[in-house]
């Protein structure tokens, strides 16, 4: 079985409104993934759902801890959960106290070859140096299952250029990644799926599918979908 | 390498690594890099990595040998130079004709650049 996370007929909304009202998807191990869609369709609260840090109101979200692991779910929060008074290297001990599956050695290594000092207040760092600090705390899990909302939000320019390097030689072997993004354009060749989010449903479909039979990129088949969505 | 996105990206892969045994970068015999490593370089996910070399074993183009990592077969070279001139050709009379030329004109063509080159 390579299902590590299944979403069947979930429904959630906020205020009154409903983002998903039936919702089912599967994410499979070792695949890479894209989560698509224009803002306030329900990116982050997918998300959400699937790293259990919030309850569906109907419907079911499974986890498969058997092939997840101790470890399961790695999610790459934005920087806002820092302490004023945090160091880097506060965030680091938190991280290596909470989760046993953290690599310190590898979060040092990473944060050496980023050129961010461990001894600097964390509210010091360029807003680029914090998401990188995030995305180092994320990647030295050792998760079956990472998510990311917008990694590359808040980046500097040099850096968004690395990501995908950074990224395919931070993740260990096997790892299946959730990531929201609006950059398609530059990521889609990363992707081995995409989950589009309209009119709150999920369309998951292959990119070397959509490449192969529709000979489109990946990029202006979703703009597609989303432009006759408005149509409808 | 920068990819065209509006086709399959494992297929530009396979192509790439056939390409550079023809150039004599990869000679028979040589292991190739590993699915990791190819996904770093390439910067595509692993699983395209391993469709575009499980595209090459079918093609036998190269050989695994399971723990130790895949090699450049022997002897295919010639089959390849074949391969890849055709693919080039079909490209070109495609493309040609996207141009609004004729069969004839395609032939004039390909003469005029053969004078020009000063080949026999």
């Amino acid at each position: 079985m390579d299902e590590l996370l299944q979403m069947r007929g979930v429904r959630k909304g906020y205020g009154g409104a409903y983002i998903f009202q039936n919702l089912d998807l599967t994410v499979s191990k070792g695949r890479i993934v894209g989560l698509i869609g224009d803002n306030g369709t329900g990116k982050t609260t997918l998300l959400r759902l699937m790293a259990g840090l919030i309850p569906p109101d109907d419907g079911e979200v499974i986890r498969q801890e058997s092939i997840l692991g101790k470890s399961g779910i790695s999610y790459l929060a934005d920087s806002s959960w820092f302490y004023g008074w945090m160091k880097v290297r506060d965030a680091v001990s938190f991280y290596s106290n909470f989760y046993q599956d953290f690599d310190v050695n590898k979060a040092r290594l990473l944060l050496q070859e980023s050129s961010i000092e461990p001894g600097k207040k964390i509210r010091h760092l360029s807003a680029g140096e914090a998401q990188r600090l995030c995305m180092i705390l994320a990647v030295s899990r050792k998760a079956g299952l990472y998510l990311m909302d917008e990694p590359a939000s808040g980046m500097d320019p040099a850096f968004k250029k690395k990501l995908k390097h950074f990224l395919l030689s931070c993740l260990p072997e096997g790892a299946a990644v959730i990531m929201a993004t609006h950059l398609l354009k530059d990521l889609e060749t990363l992707f081995d799926d995409v989950i589009l989010l309209k009119g709150g449903e999920a369309l998951c479909l292959r990119t070397e599918e959509i490449r192969e039979k529709c000979h489109k990129s990946v990029e202006e088949y979703y703009l597609e979908v989303r432009n006759n969505a408005g149509n409808a | 390498m920068e990819f065209q996105t509006d086709t399959p990206i494992y297929l530009q892969i396979a192509t790439d690594i056939k390409q550079q045994i023809l150039k004599g970068a990869l000679c028979p015999g040589d292991k190739l890099f590993s699915v990791r490593e190819y996904s770093i370089l390439y910067e595509v996910s692993p699983l395209t990595v391993q469709r575009a070399l499980q595209q090459l074993e079918l093609e036998g183009v190269i050989y695994a040998r399971k723990g130790v990592g895949s090699f450049v077969n022997h002897g295919m070279q010639e089959n390849l130079r074949r391969q890849m001139v055709a693919v080039q050709a079909a490209e070109f009379v495609a493309r040609m004709r996207n141009c609004g030329l004729t069969k004839a004109q395609i032939r004039k063509l390909v003469e005029q650049s053969l004078n020009e080159e000063g080949m026999e």
